[in-house]
């Protein structure tokens, strides 16, 4: 009885293989289109400055930096430095100690280009990327001249802008 | 028997418990790192950076913003008109002039806590062209900025808004040709002003006679409409002074300009 049980067992196990062992076909060569659409992307990273520029208790330039980290899909894209707290006017550019103006302009600069004052109307362009880039990083020095002691507190917004060239 | 294959289930379970604490432990320190990184010094995202659909009343797309500092951020949203250099034909936003009145994005002016926000963007007037080009501005400010003196720098990421027109009018006027740069460095320019309302690029070519012949190719740029682009016909170097004729061959998608213009070198 057992081994009736299991002769018709095989055979069936046997008949249901067959067709699976036919429907499998023998690897043909071929191409599989892999691909999909990527989002354009810009991203601006800021490392804050854990501290501003010393007190201005000399007469010298005073100067400090933060990072700036840059990620962009776009094929030209610029980094340009504004003075965030005017648009115009003499105060344009400048650190404000009180009431107190001082008469150079905060300056900015990236790598080994000249320093370029915050006070003009054109902002002042750091770096220009013609190609993606991923977190590419960037340091952003500020210097100040002071031609005379100021003491007190002072306050600036600095606007770190990264736009696209292409319309 | 059956006690040794449970202690051998048992040992199996047990290693497999611990390999998958050892895997959780692994993986929570690959992902912890960079998490740990971009809240230290993070920033502002936005994706997709280009927004381009046909300009028509009412919803034309949107785009994430993205915070991933560790504080709150005041975001505010504007939509700024391009201005154009005419020699690079590079663009950037007029930061002083704004499109609201045409498009506006919804949320304009929110907090966003770190993780992201989907803003749309609401076309609420036609302009008279059909289309519209401009800058998508994505300021970002601290919420609630520490109360320390110093140097205090915001973001401001500015994407694109490209909304064509359902029908295309290309359209173009040109200008007068000029001579820019100095001895070696010299070039030939024209004057093209975009009063079309498509950004199709504007290319072609140019045929310069006279004491010396040149042909050059002009590289495309795309010209914003309304707005003023120098071609550039080819450097100068080499030719011999006198008159000149340069003949520009403009082409803006399939039509094509033939101006005539007279220089001297």
């Amino acid at each position: 009885m057992k081994l009736r049980t299991i002769v018709a067992g095989t055979a069936l196990a046997a008949l249901v293989a067959a067709p699976v062992a036919s429907a499998q076909t023998p690897p043909v060569d071929g191409t599989t289109g892999v691909g999909g659409s990527v989002p354009s992307f810009l991203e601006l990273i800021l490392n804050q400055p854990s501290k501003g520029f010393a007190s201005f208790a000399k007469t010298k330039s005073y100067s400090m930096s933060f990072n700036a980290q840059v990620t962009t899909t776009d094929s030209a894209t610029v980094l340009t430095l504004a003075d965030g707290d005017a648009t115009s006017g003499s105060k344009l550019g400048h650190i404000s100690i009180g009431s107190k103006r001082l008469p150079s302009p905060l300056e900015a600069t990236v790598g080994k280009a000249a320093f370029q004052g915050l006070d003009s109307s054109v902002d002042p362009l750091l770096t220009r990327w013609n190609e993606q880039v991923t977190r590419e990083q960037t340091t952003v020095k500020l210097r100040q001249k002071v031609k005379g002691k100021a003491t007190g507190n002072y306050r600036k917004l600095v606007l770190v802008t990264l736009s696209t060239e292409t319309p | 028997m059956t006690r040794v294959r449970s202690r051998l289930v048992a040992g199996a379970l047990g290693l497999a418990v611990v390999g998958t604490a050892t895997g959780g432990v692994i993986a929570q320190a690959d992902d912890s790192a960079p998490r740990a990184k971009a809240a230290q010094q993070g920033g502002v995202e936005i994706t997709p950076a280009m927004v381009e659909r046909t300009a028509k009343r009412g919803n034309v797309g949107s785009f994430t913003v993205k915070n991933t500092t560790k504080n709150t951020l005041r975001v505010t949203v504007t939509i700024r008109p391009w201005t154009q250099n005419r020699s690079t034909g590079a663009v950037q936003a007029n930061l002083k002039a704004s499109l609201s009145p045409y498009v506006r994005a919804s949320p304009q002016v929110f907090d966003l806590r770190p993780g992201s926000r989907s803003i749309s963007l609401n076309m609420r007037r036609t302009t008279a062209a059909g289309s519209l080009y401009g800058g998508i501005q994505v300021f970002a400010k601290l919420k609630r900025p520490k109360k320390t003196n110093g140097i205090n720098p915001q973001y401001n990421v500015i994407g694109r808004l490209r909304l064509n027109p359902a029908r295309k009018r290309p359209n173009l006027r040109v200008g007068n040709t000029d001579v820019v740069g100095r001895g070696n460095a010299r070039s030939l320019i024209l004057a093209v002003r975009n009063t079309g309302n498509t950004l199709d690029p504007v290319g072609g070519t140019v045929k310069i006679t006279g004491p010396t012949a040149r042909n050059a190719n002009i590289p495309q740029v795309s010209v914003v409409p309304g707005q003023v682009v120098y071609l550039k016909g080819g450097a100068l170097r080499g030719m011999k002074s006198g008159s000149y004729t340069a003949t520009w061959s403009v082409t803006q998608g399939a039509k094509r300009y033939t101006a005539r213009r007279t220089f001297r070198l």
